[in-house]
């Protein structure tokens, strides 16, 4: 009986660590961080548009653990990335179905592993293109699916931070005439 | 006798945030929703600076960002951040307007069901309005030293996607919302305070103009 406890424990617990993750990574420390990036990315497909933050973390194996969330702060998905394969989970409720969530999981498996290659990638129905104005563009010319990363740089996020006005200000210059 | 004081003082420690927010008995609690309503209904403007603070469960991140809130009673609001990047939101009556550096785009939310409860949870968090009797939330209200707290559990199928609970606390005087806690199904959760915050003040329609 203890054994059979032990051994459905320890199923148990794997079970968990694998759903959490989603694959094969490991659940790395803060401190293992090689890399992390920060991408605006818009996402187009059948005339709606979702516009938000794409984060990621790079970890020593070369997988990438990664969030997208929409400008209202609201989850999107998650994904991992490990040795060419992706996984979303947590999908956006209305969106979470088993379909879409095949069809996210290749695309994500072809922008990870091309996103910072620095050029242009042509692989069967997708398409990853770096436009003149440094944005990545990525077709998904099956479904008909656009994704756009454009990379945040961190000073303006710092400059915009310190420069931020207080509602009365706007008002003030904005609305008042 | 050492074994349980320490049990005791363990029992203690792990049940100190149970016993600081306390559940309002049924009397209590209609009585602080209807002076939040009461509150709410008086205040015909609202503007202020927010931020956010979203924690990522999957990235064990915290996002921070600001921005501009204006509210006019009943169903106009502009949400505007400012930073780290800008984007703005809208809702004007039914209509409502996300506008990003490279998107602009006009829904209708009679027409998308999910926007039209999103939007309700949003004009409501504002104000506190719309705890009474809701169809949308099951309210449950806590007291914690002199703030008081109503906890939003979702009745719809389109809020239940989305969100586990919404958290909306009140200042010590139960007149204004001072901050909102959501609570996502995938763990995430965001918070967001409201600061410098002006009440009943003039604010020029163009702010809530859906282009």
């Amino acid at each position: 009986m203890r054994k059979f406890l032990l051994f459905s424990s320890m199923v148990l617990l794997l079970c968990h660590c694998a759903l959490a993750r989603g694959n094969d990574i490991p659940d790395w420390p803060d401190s293992c961080v090689v890399d992390s990036w920060e991408y605006n990315i818009l996402i187009q497909a059948r005339g709606n548009n979702v516009t938000g933050l794409c984060l990621m973390n790079l970890y020593p194996d070369s997988s990438i653990i990664g969030t997208v969330v929409n400008d209202f702060g609201v989850k999107v998905l998650d994904f991992t990335y490990a040795k060419g394969k992706a996984q979303v989970m947590n999908v956006f409720g209305p969106i979470n179905k088993w379909y879409i969530r095949r069809v996210l999981r290749g695309d994500f498996a072809f922008i990870l592993a091309n996103l910072r290659r620095g050029e242009d990638v042509v692989a069967k129905k997708r398409r990853l293109t770096i436009m003149p104005n440094g944005d990545i563009q990525v077709a998904n010319e099956r479904y008909k699916i656009n994704y756009v990363f454009s990379q945040i740089s961190c000073q303006r996020a710092q400059s915009s931070l310190l420069e931020l006005p207080s509602a009365a200000e706007i008002i003030q210059t904005q609305f008042h005439q | 006798m050492k074994k349980l004081f320490v049990l005791a003082m363990l029992v203690l420690a792990m049940t100190g945030n149970v016993i600081a927010q306390t559940k309002l008995a049924d009397a209590q609690q209609k009585q602080v929703i209807d002076e939040v309503d009461r509150a709410a209904r008086a205040m015909s403007t609202m503007q202020c600076d927010f931020t956010q603070t979203k924690t990522m469960k999957m990235l064990k991140k915290t996002m921070n960002s600001q921005g501009l809130m204006y509210y006019k009673r009943p169903d106009k609001l502009r949400w505007q951040y400012t930073s780290p990047y800008d984007y703005t939101f809208i809702i004007n009556g039914s209509m409502v307007s996300l506008k990003s550096q490279k998107t602009h785009d006009k829904i209708d939310v009679k027409k998308n069901k999910m926007f039209d409860q999103i939007t309700k949870v949003i004009l409501n968090s504002i104000t506190g309005s719309g705890l009474k009797n809701s169809a949308d939330f099951t309210c449950v209200m806590y007291k914690n030293g002199n703030i008081y707290s109503a906890k939003l559990y979702p009745k719809k199928k389109e809020l239940k996607q989305v969100y586990q609970n919404i958290e909306i606390f009140f200042n010590a005087q139960r007149t204004m919302v001072t901050s909102v806690k959501m609570e996502e199904k995938t763990g995430d959760t965001t918070v967001i305070k409201f600061t410098n915050v002006k009440t009943n003040a003039p604010i020029n329609e163009k702010v809530f103009a859906v282009q």
